[in-house]
């Protein structure tokens, strides 16, 4: 297992909400335990756990993508209205996609981070608008 | 100009990171063909060979992983080469019931003509050739046979037919072949086996193996 | 299970292969772009040999009549899921009943429908992959037809949360950048090892060969592709004995244009072998649409050593990721 998975292990662990996780392959046993909550990168990019947030943020590390590697362009257009669960962008983990999701129904507004550049959990990658309903 | 790749020294080439092909050196002859089929069971059993399949004073090895040092193993086969003693298993006695002519052996007649015999002697001559599996090969179950009575030679067909039936006996210049499946051929087809050739439920799936002998009967002659 | 609503005859039921049953005569059969079942059956959590659909003709549509996690790898087929787009190179769940389409490829030339547990069509000879000429294996030993149901394996894992996740594709994170020339648009480059009768060419035609956008033919399929391009000429003219091919030989018959066999070839061939396509490389010519160039480009042994374990290592990684990411989605807290 490389340090890159490792840490994206770790970015998921925090999204689940699991503080512990035991993994083993044929070769390697690994257990991570998270310790008291890690803050997130700055203070303003916390994910807000009581309102529906207006932001949607990368739920873990890795290589951010607007689009698709074989689309030219993005799944939506910035003023696009989305129902919960859309795929809005993707994050690329190793030779992984992961999809970002719009978190509830609403409308997504600029996308505020750069394409192909890293990004951690809780980063602000597109502003939204929800629009109430959640999933 | 056509020459025959008589080799000096044996030759090894790779195919790939796929297989590697060890050739014989000299004129074909059943004596290579024998102590190509002892090299292919030796390497066979080698660690890292998912299989040797040996084919005309040949046989090419696949591998389960490719060799870290293709050298090595080259230079191994080479040495079993030499150490390789012709094949001495009394290959099996194959009888194969066939009905020659009309439908079955669309080519009977053409071949006949060529040979300036009446079809009924060339379906004697076939039957009675003592005819050698050289190797098997090319689709499932198809068998390359030796031995054929010169008399009935005829060079293959300039165009292909189609469709060959499963069982088709054939002679393609001094050969003489028992296709196995239905497919495509350029060979003289002058009758069908009825027994199957080939079966994917059987095991082994072909009839024959190398080094079997096939007596063929006219079970039937259509004229 | 499966129904195949609408395809030409040209899809069929394949694994990974047959082996080893070449000295019966039986080609190896088996998908044209590995990468892509492998990826298939990583993303799924599928064992590596399960067997897929690999689909050549278009538009294709597929009911899916039971719920079942699948994955659509190889060419970009604008894929819709109950007219929803599907990404490229994705795993998602299917509902009962749900459709999927295929219309014809934007990019590369086949596709591969995994689903979870692998399509179950009985085992001959070692593999579930189709064997035209021999016609057994697959489903009947024959091209899938409109009409036709295919059974999924029994599947533990493998539970996919909408709206599932992909792969980036091969050909992002393979790009041929050992080509030694500017890549031209509509043409694949695949790297060769020279074979056994590469010096029996003139010099000039083995420079040729590597400096050739060798056309594919229309008469290419899963047998071979026919090359045309200016004729290679012989030094020497020989008469092989025939012996045993692989998939990736590059014969050059009396006509001069190269033939590359692939996987339903002949399991034996007499015509001289000036190189073979690397396995690594395989998969680039399975996606290679007919009428687009190919390039050839010289390469070493143990560069097509090391080509090969950097896509095992590939999807080695891919699987791990995949598992971890499909368990805690199913974990009900999605990443």
């Amino acid at each position: 297992m490389t340090a890159e998975e490792i840490g994206q292990i770790t970015a998921w662990l925090k999204a689940a909400g699991l503080d512990s996780l035991e993994l083993a392959s044929p070769r390697a046993k690994l257990r991570l335990r998270l310790g008291a909550p890690a803050p997130a990168e700055t203070g303003n990019l916390a994910p807000q756990p009581s309102a529906a947030p207006a932001s949607i943020d990368a739920r873990a590390t890795g290589l951010f993508l607007p689009a698709h590697p074989w689309r030219a362009t993005p799944p939506v257009q910035p003023g696009q209205r989305v129902q919960a669960g859309e795929i809005v962008g993707f994050l690329r983990i190793g030779p992984l996609l992961q999809p970002v999701t719009a978190t509830s129904d609403g409308i997504v507004g600029r996308c505020l981070a750069a394409p192909g550049k890293l990004v951690g959990f809780g980063t602000k990658l597109f502003e939204f608008s929800p629009e109430g309903r959640t999933p | 100009m056509l020459v025959d790749n008589h080799l000096t020294r044996p030759n090894v080439s790779m195919l790939g990171t796929s297989a590697m092909l060890f050739e014989a050196p000299g004129a074909f002859s059943l004596a290579t063909q024998r102590r190509i089929w002892t090299l292919a069971r030796m390497v066979s059993a080698w660690p890292g060979v998912q299989e040797a399949a040996p084919c005309m004073t040949n046989v090419m090895l696949t591998f389960v992983t490719p060799p870290e040092e293709p050298e090595r193993l080259e230079d191994a086969l080479l040495a079993a080469w030499e150490a390789a003693e012709p094949d001495q298993t009394e290959g099996r006695v194959v009888d194969v019931p066939v009905i020659y002519g009309g439908e079955y052996g669309p080519d009977l007649l053409d071949l006949a003509a060529h040979a300036e015999l009446p079809p009924e002697e060339v379906v004697r001559l076939h039957a009675e050739s003592r005819l050698i599996v050289f190797a098997i090969g090319s689709h499932p179950g198809n068998a390359y046979l030796g031995g054929l009575d010169p008399r009935i030679a005829m060079p293959r067909r300039k165009i292909p037919r189609l469709r060959l039936e499963a069982g088709s006996t054939s002679i393609g210049g001094l050969q003489a072949g028992l296709g196995g499946t239905p497919g495509p051929s350029g060979w003289n087809c002058i009758g069908r086996a009825s027994i199957p050739v080939f079966d994917a439920q059987r095991d082994p799936p072909a009839l024959l193996a190398p080094g079997d002998t096939v007596r063929f009967h006219a079970e039937r002659v259509i004229l | 299970m499966i129904e195949i609503l609408d395809t030409a005859p040209l899809s069929s039921v394949q694994d990974l292969g047959r082996a080893p049953y070449l000295r019966y005569g039986v080609s190896c059969s088996g998908v044209m772009d590995q990468l892509a079942l492998r990826t298939g059956n990583a993303l799924l959590g599928n064992a590596e040999n399960l067997a897929c659909i690999e689909i050549q003709a278009f538009p294709c549509r597929i009911r899916f009549r039971t719920a079942r996690a699948f994955a659509l790898t190889g060419a970009d087929c604008a894929a819709t899921l109950d007219g929803l787009p599907l990404p490229p190179w994705w795993a998602a769940p299917a509902r009962e009943g749900a459709e999927l389409t295929l219309s014809a490829p934007r990019r590369g030339s086949r596709a591969y429908l995994t689903v979870a547990g692998g399509i179950d069509v009985p085992s001959v000879l070692g593999s579930r992959s189709t064997q035209f000429r021999g016609s057994f294996g697959g489903h009947e030993g024959r091209w899938l037809q409109s009409g036709d149901l295919l059974p999924a394996g029994a599947t533990a894992d493998a539970t996919v949360m909408a709206p599932g996740f992909g792969a980036e594709p091969p050909e992002t994170a393979f790009p041929a950048d050992w080509a030694h020339f500017d890549l031209q648009p509509n043409t694949t480059s695949v790297r060769v090892l020279p074979a056994g009768e590469y010096g029996l060419f003139t010099e000039e035609s083995q420079r040729r060969f590597w400096d050739t956008a060798w056309k594919i033919t229309g008469q290419s399929n899963r047998a071979g592709f026919r090359l045309a391009g200016q004729p290679l000429e012989f030094a020497q003219r020989i008469e092989m004995r025939s012996h045993g091919i692989v998939p990736g030989v590059v014969q050059v018959p009396p006509s001069g244009e190269p033939i590359i066999q692939l996987s339903d070839a002949h399991t034996a061939g007499g015509y001289p072998k000036i190189g073979t396509v690397i396995e690594a490389d395989l998969w680039r010519l399975a996606q290679a649409p007919l009428g687009s160039r190919l390039r050839f480009v010289p390469v070493t042994y143990r560069a097509a050593l090391d080509a090969l374990r950097q896509g095992d290592a590939w999807i080695a990684a891919l699987r791990r990721l995949a598992e971890q990411y499909r368990s805690l989605c199913s974990s009900g807290r999605a990443p």
